[in-house]
């Protein structure tokens, strides 16, 4: 099944490269104080409001606790402090991150934004001068007419 | 003949999927007759059936596989058609492969039939005369392959034959040239067969329908399904709290129903992934055989309880640290042959492995008669290696030294052989050990032997656990680690001691922790009056909570890499409400007290002792000062520690009393009884009761200095004095142990004295290695009126009992050099003028297991120390007999 899947999929790629249509990739943008940050639409796994958190105790301090997902233990990260974002916000909006090998991850954030269909080749390198936030979890940026939208790197702000 | 019952099982499983597998390949073949595929298929069948059935020896069985795969083996190469005849009669052998499998599955023998036989006889010679058909063939058609496959054939059927036992009969044999000189005739020899054919089938083939007690499931299967169950049990408990808000009767008792059948249907489901420990264990005579003759050794394994099952992911999981294990008792453990019998041993090594179960747990023990673990080598190791200082090293008990052997880079084998050392050590087989939430530990008795002690949980998806509350939120204990719950006043019922607070439970002193202040929840809770007893396996602890609520079924569900590195939590689960609750590892949180002896420890300047005693008996000792001196004694000796004010001490008739909780307590000031310089005036002093037979009394000290783990060995002789029992220097003062029975008894002589004792004085043989013990029971003993002899081992006992064995009783300890209680027992109770006097054991190793051994071994009784009123109890009711 799963390998016919990618068949279809190489085929569209195909199709759309030899149509000439741009490969776009699909970002879910959200808030966080004066940030736009984007995540690329296919790792989230839903978005969710005001799921009841439970704290565990001794945890790092950007671990908000483990909620519970239909059945599914999901760990609860405070995005702001792990990626030492020091502004004031309040999250209230859980983004469920897929999350491979391990158990799901949740990122509280303040506000979603609108859902961003970007060219993959307008995606652009991280400016030197980025202030506020730890630079290394941002993978690459993308020039809304009035905004900067950070894309998060997933991989490193789940890597534990 | 004898086999194992679980291969034979896996036997039958197997033939019967095999007969249907045949039966199912026969109907394709009948559809299909050209399908090589299915006759390649049938052919394997029919021949593995052959193999297995000449393993168990079942002789009617192989012949029948043997000749169909003979006949089908020539479909397969395409010697012959497979002609409706053929089909017949490889269907009539599956027939009678069903009766005979079903014979063996009711009776474990071989039917014996005579229809059986003659249908043996019938398949021979059916095969025989194809045979023949294809030698007719071959003059046809000479090919060169045909020909050459013909003679092979018929050289192997040729040694078959011989082999074979089954004769025909004359008659038979006449029927056989009949058919032979028709054969070589007909072109088809189907039809003019037919009649015959239907003559035998009047006497053979039985109809057997064979009940499938065994199928085949995917493992897949089995796991979503306990998902599911797992899933079913939450909403279940859901459910059932529903039911008791909304109090509706109907609805109570079909939730009831709900919930026992959900019960009773994940045991079932979980019974489904059980697999008897057999399939790990039988690997091992081979690794054994193997291992044994590489290294030159002789080997004698033996499987005990290879029936006891498990979930199949721990079956999994424990299959790599075992053969570890083994490997090591081989490699390290079991001596070469010569060596043994230089030693008095056989030569040949005994290796047992043993699984049983326990409570909720299963044990499984790797023993070897070999040569043990060489204590002193791994000291001397644990220095070369840096493990410990030389001082360390040298006051280091057995069980801290052979708790190194599970540290990583710890390994004492000289050199390092192919077989074990090859970077996976103990440390790797410890961590995967309590990755499933077991422990293990290792017994050993130089030059006698070692015993490696597994414990793993029965499973690991679903668990009963206790749930309690700190600070609102809800955490869950696993069962297995509950010992029992007492309901406390944490300001009276705690003694605290430095950082370290106490709870005595029945004598035994055990460490508490405040379950809210290791989560670190601000703000002390003063609801905290629930005391869990918690076991880790090794010690109990006790962990206060705030509530406790039901115990219930949890479904373990993991936590995210980021809980990893906090040693309390074991996972999370899900509750009824759907909320979430924490489970608490409780080794984990063991490590919270272990942390903080340890740092006392590390304050501590003990100096070497003299006397080398067994270091495996720790207790907590409690140090106090009366002035400047420091002073010393068990904490489980004390009832109760509190301060109280000066002017509360009254004069009342000359002695000197307080009065606390309601009662007049006596007070004893040390410095009148032992050479102390005095307790200076204070506003407020710290008292220490002691309670005994209802009657309480307490010690007035200036100030409590701390406490801390350690073994009870003392110096004796400097201090010479009764109620000493000798000195210590610790944290660079001298500490003096007290003997608080003495003391007691020289402030009030009566004090123990139980009217109604008998006249006539029993002599008793007090045997044990600590001095400070030996004198404390000692004294108490003498104290009510016995006779007391002592001796430090098991040896000196044994001289002094052939100079007088004119004892009563004979009190002994287990752990003792040169000669422990264990050996002492023994030797006692096989010798006929000495296993008459009662044996009672008193040690600080406490459990069901030593209890155990020692009853076995032909104790009369087991006492714990430092319980002197159910020692003396015991002594009364054994002299009484």
């Amino acid at each position: 099944m799963t390998l016919a899947k990618k068949e279809d999929l190489k085929l569209e790629e195909k199709e759309i490269s030899r149509l000439g249509i741009q490969k776009t990739q699909t970002f879910v943008t959200f808030y966080m104080g004066d940030f736009l940050f984007g995540i690329s639409a296919d790792k989230i796994m839903e978005i969710n409001k005001d799921l009841e958190i439970t704290p565990v105790p001794l945890a790092e301090d950007y671990i908000l606790g483990i909620m519970n997902l239909r059945g599914q233990i999901v760990t609860v990260m405070n995005l702001a402090k792990k990626i030492k974002l020091y502004t004031d916000i309040t999250p209230k909006i859980n983004l469920i991150i897929k999350n491979e090998e391990e158990v799901p991850v949740s990122f509280v954030v303040e506000r979603i934004g609108d859902i961003l269909e970007i060219p993959v080749n307008k995606l652009e390198r991280t400016p030197e001068r980025l202030e506020g936030l730890a630079k290394e979890y941002i993978k690459n940026v993308y020039q809304l007419p009035d905004k900067l939208v950070l894309m998060l790197d997933v991989e490193k702000v789940i890597e534990g | 003949m004898e086999f194992d019952e679980d291969i034979l099982q896996d036997f039958l499983v197997e033939a019967k999927e095999t007969i249907e597998n045949l039966e199912e390949g026969f109907i394709e073949l009948e559809k299909d007759k050209s399908n090589l595929e299915v006759i390649r298929s049938i052919f394997r069948s029919m021949h593995s059936l052959k193999g297995a059935a000449g393993f168990f020896g079942f002789k009617s069985l192989e012949s029948i596989a043997h000749f169909s795969e003979d006949i089908l083996s020539k479909l397969r190469d395409g010697l012959l058609e497979p002609t409706e005849e053929i089909i017949d009669i490889l269907l009539k052998a599956v027939d009678w492969i069903k009766y005979i499998i079903n014979h063996i599955e009711q009776n474990k023998t071989e039917p014996i039939d005579d229809n059986l036989l003659e249908f043996l006889v019938e398949i021979s010679n059916f095969n025989e005369k194809l045979k023949k058909q294809i030698g007719g063939k071959g003059k046809e058609e000479p090919k060169e392959e045909a020909k050459k496959e013909k003679v092979e054939e018929a050289k192997e059927e040729a040694k078959e034959e011989k082999k074979e036992e089954v004769k025909p009969e004359e008659k038979e044999k006449k029927e056989v040239k009949e058919e032979k000189q028709v054969s070589s005739k007909e072109v088809k020899p189907a039809v003019k067969d037919a009649p015959k054919k239907e003559k035998k089938e009047a006497i053979a083939t039985p109809h057997i329908e064979l009940t499938e007690t065994h199928i085949k499931v995917d493992v897949k299967l089995l796991d979503q399904l306990m998902n599911l169950a797992g899933e079913l049990v939450l909403a279940r408990n859901r459910v059932v709290q529903l039911a008791q808000k909304i109090m509706d009767e109907d609805l109570t008792r079909s939730v009831q129903a709900l919930s026992m059948i959900t019960t009773e249907m994940q045991e079932a489901i979980m019974k489904t992934r059980m697999q008897p420990i057999g399939t790990v264990f039988n690997k091992f005579p081979r690794i054994v055989r193997d291992l044994s003759k590489a290294l030159g050794k002789k080997v004698n394994l033996q499987l005990e309880g290879t029936e006891t099952e498990l979930d199949r992911s721990i079956i999994e999981a424990i299959k790599d640290p075992l053969t570890h294990l083994v490997r090591n008792a081989i490699d390290h453990g079991i001596e070469p042959p010569d060596v043994r019998v230089q030693v008095g041993k056989p030569p040949e090594g005994n290796l047992i492995l043993r699984a049983y179960q326990e409570g909720g747990q299963v044990v499984i023990e790797i023993e070897d008669d070999g040569k043990g673990i060489d204590i002193e080598k791994i000291r001397k190791k644990a220095i070369e290696k840096g493990f410990m200082t030389a001082e360390e090293a040298e006051k280091a008990s057995e069980k801290e030294l052979l708790s190194l052997i599970f540290k990583p880079g710890f390994s004492t084998a000289e050199k390092v052989t192919q077989v074990s050392g090859r970077g996976v050590g103990m440390d790797v087989v410890k961590t995967n050990i309590e990755k499933l939430g077991g422990s293990i530990e290792i017994d050993t008795v130089y030059e006698k032997g070692t015993t490696v002690r597994i414990k793993i949980p029965l499973t690991l998806a679903i668990i009963p656990a206790l749930i309690v509350t700190s600070q609102d939120y809800r955490y869950a204990i696993p069962q297995v680690n509950l010992k029992e719950l007492v309901n406390i006043d944490p300001e009276k019922d705690l003694l605290k001691v430095g950082d370290t607070e106490f709870y005595r439970l029945r004598g035994e002193i055990i460490p508490v922790l405040r379950l809210s202040q290791i989560l670190k929840h601000n703000g002390k809770d003063q609801n905290q009056k629930n005391l869990v007893i918690l076991t880790t396996g090794e010690r109990l602890v006790g962990l206060l909570v705030s509530k406790i609520f039901n115990s219930e079924e949890i479904v373990v569900k993991p936590l995210g890499k980021w809980f990893k590195n906090i040693p309390i939590y074991s996972g999370a689960t899900i509750m009824g409400d759907g909320k979430l609750a924490l489970i608490l590892d409780v080794v984990g949180l063991s490590k919270y007290i272990g942390l903080s002896i340890e740092e006392v420890e590390k304050t501590q300047d003990i100096q070497a002792v003299k006397r080398k005693i067994s270091g495996e008996e720790t207790y907590f000792i409690l140090i106090f000062e009366i002035g400047e001196e420091r002073l010393a004694l068990p904490i489980a000796l004390i009832s109760r520690l509190d301060k109280i004010k000066a002017e509360d001490l009254q004069f009342v008739g000359g002695k000197e009393v307080i009065i606390y909780n309601e009662e007049v307590i006596p007070i004893i000031r040390l410095e009148n009884y032992l050479p102390l310089q005095g307790l200076p005036s204070q506003e407020e002093y710290n008292v220490l009761f002691f309670t005994e037979r209802d009657k309480t009394c307490g010690i007035l000290c200036s100030n409590i200095v701390d406490t801390f783990e350690t073994t009870l060995e003392v110096e004796e002789g400097l201090y010479k004095h009764p109620g000493i029992l000798g000195h210590r220097i610790i944290d660079g003062k001298t500490v003096l142990f007290i003997d608080v029975y003495k003391i007691i008894e020289m402030y009030d002589p009566e004090w123990f004295i139980v009217k109604e004792e008998d006249v006539q004085p029993r002599k008793i043989l007090l045997v044990e290695d600590s001095p400070f013990f030996r004198n404390m029971m000692k004294n108490y003993l003498e104290t009510a009126g016995y006779q007391v002899e002592d001796a430090e081992n098991g040896k000196e006992a044994l001289n002094k009992l052939t100079t007088d064995p004119n004892f009563d009783i004979i009190i002994t300890d287990i752990e003792m050099p040169e000669m422990d209680g264990f050996e002492l027992i023994k030797v006692l109770k096989s010798d006929p003028n000495l296993n008459k006097i009662p044996i009672i054991v008193v040690t600080a190793l406490a459990g069901e297991d030593i209890k155990k051994k020692v009853f076995e071994l032909g104790a009369d009784g087991y006492e714990v120390k430092l319980q002197r009123d159910r020692v003396l109890e015991t002594i009364k009711n054994l002299l009484s007999k």
